[in-house]
């Protein structure tokens, strides 16, 4: 069956198979292998994207319910250019990134917090990721990265 | 080539429509998380998904009366989240809008509607306690028409899903009487819980409580609403006596009810312990 959907940007029109997961969609038919595949049942948090501005687990639901969505992934957060964006420069400045195969998920959660308020409590912050796992920081450099990049963004809106 | 097919209806009469027909198998798919977990395990069983998260007639919070009471009647295909941020309520079931909000994290919450939830009977966090304690009511819709059906019934109907499309969640309009709503509970991984106990009694403007009510949730014992003990407690609370003596009598029942293999034995402990937690911390020591 055919679906339609905005991904990155960029409107895209598949054919996809009714049973295949949007996860399986990004990673095996269109090569963006950002969205990591870790438990598969929606624990880890390594396969997240977002859906119209909501965080999902991409592990946890089917392609087929991306019809008429905007879905980005973390290739679509960086500039055009490759170059990181804020949150993500941020992930490297406060060493938030270890093994990295979290950090996809965890800067989508970051951005998902971020387009909700830009004046986060930690403890928001912590509730924001708590479906993010990362095995190697602790958490708290991620926490300072996001919690950072909302001060840098509310600068930013300040400014304006 | 998979033979499953995937049908996006726009309304609840089109979804009953397809339900009601007989030759070919269907099941509903709204947030997904269900029918994604069985294809992976192999073991979803229908000819075709019929999409219902495009019917706005699922997602709409409003108060309605039925039988002269005023009940909020929440849209089964509303995201916890969704109904989590609703500024109504907030106001009105704060204590269920706190429950929901640390029933799972935010990309689970996102995903799960009411409606899917209920429909396999698959709790997380303190939700279906939250719901126990204040009498939800399940609307169900099938072609012969609708049924309300309180939620403790609805959860142990002997079959794991039912035919027809729950439409929504009716609450009791509580909001003039002083709703508490307490949530105790022993975590595994977030959403996931041992054991999770919510309390909620009324309190007046001098602070004397009644009408104290109680349900937990236990992993592999499911949900319960405890009537008889309720009513124990309450006595108690009127008399200003202990409830100790109610616990440990309580925690006899359980065991004649569970039996005293050690996993019954250790969540009746938890129970016990969340459950006299939440009531000290709701009545007072429930010393004399």
């Amino acid at each position: 069956m055919k679906i339609n959907f905005n991904l990155n940007g960029s409107d895209v029109e598949l054919e996809i198979s009714p049973e295949q997961t949007l996860l399986s969609l990004l990673r095996d038919k269109l090569g963006l292998f950002g969205a990591k595949q870790g438990c598969d049942v929606g624990e880890c948090g390594t396969c997240s994207v977002l859906i119209n501005d909501e965080l999902r687990k991409s592990c946890l639901m089917l392609a087929v319910q991306v019809e008429g969505c905007r879905v980005v992934t973390i290739e679509g957060v960086s500039s055009p250019q490759g170059e990181p964006n804020d949150l993500q420069q941020a992930f490297l400045d406060h060493g938030s990134v270890q093994c990295g195969f979290c950090t996809p998920g965890m800067v989508l959660a970051g951005e998902a917090i971020l387009k909700e308020t830009l004046t986060p409590t930690r403890t928001q912050i912590r509730e924001g990721i708590a479906g993010n796992l990362c095995r190697c920081t602790g958490y708290q450099q991620i926490v300072d990265a996001i919690e950072d990049t909302a001060q840098q963004r509310r600068t930013a809106v300040e400014e304006k | 080539m998979s033979n499953l097919s995937v049908l996006r209806v726009k309304s609840v009469q089109e979804t009953l429509n397809l339900l009601a027909e007989t030759d070919v198998t269907s099941k509903l798919l709204s947030g997904g998380v269900s029918i994604t977990l069985q294809i992976r395990n192999g073991n979803l069983t229908c000819d075709r998904l019929i999409d219902i998260s495009g019917v706005e007639e699922l997602k709409s919070i409003q108060p309605v009366q039925i039988n002269g009471k005023t009940f909020y009647q929440i849209g089964a295909g509303l995201s916890l989240s969704h109904v989590a941020k609703n500024s109504e309520l907030k106001s009105k079931f704060p204590g269920l809008v706190s429950v929901i909000k640390t029933s799972s994290d935010p990309a689970r919450l996102n995903a799960f509607t009411l409606g899917g939830l209920l429909t396999v009977k698959r709790n997380t966090g303190n939700l279906f306690p939250a719901l126990a304690v204040l009498e939800a009511v399940i609307q169900v819709q099938n072609t012969d028409g609708e049924k309300l059906i309180p939620i403790m019934e609805w959860l142990t109907q002997v079959k794991k899903e039912s035919s027809g499309l729950i439409t929504a969640i009716l609450l009791p309009d509580q909001s003039q009487t002083g709703w508490l709503v307490k949530e105790v509970k022993r975590r595994q991984m977030p959403g996931e819980l041992i054991a999770g106990v919510v309390l909620c009694s009324v309190k007046d403007q001098n602070d004397v409580q009644s009408d104290l009510r109680l349900a937990s949730v236990v992993d592999q014992f499911g949900v319960q609403r405890w009537t008889a003990i309720e009513e124990k407690i309450n006595q108690a609370v009127a008399a200003n006596d202990s409830f100790h003596s109610i616990m440990n009598d309580f925690d006899v029942q359980l065991q004649l009810r569970w039996g005293d293999g050690l996993d019954a034995q250790y969540r009746r402990q938890v129970l016990t312990a969340l459950i006299t937690r939440g009531l000290q911390e709701m009545i007072g020591s429930g010393e004399e």
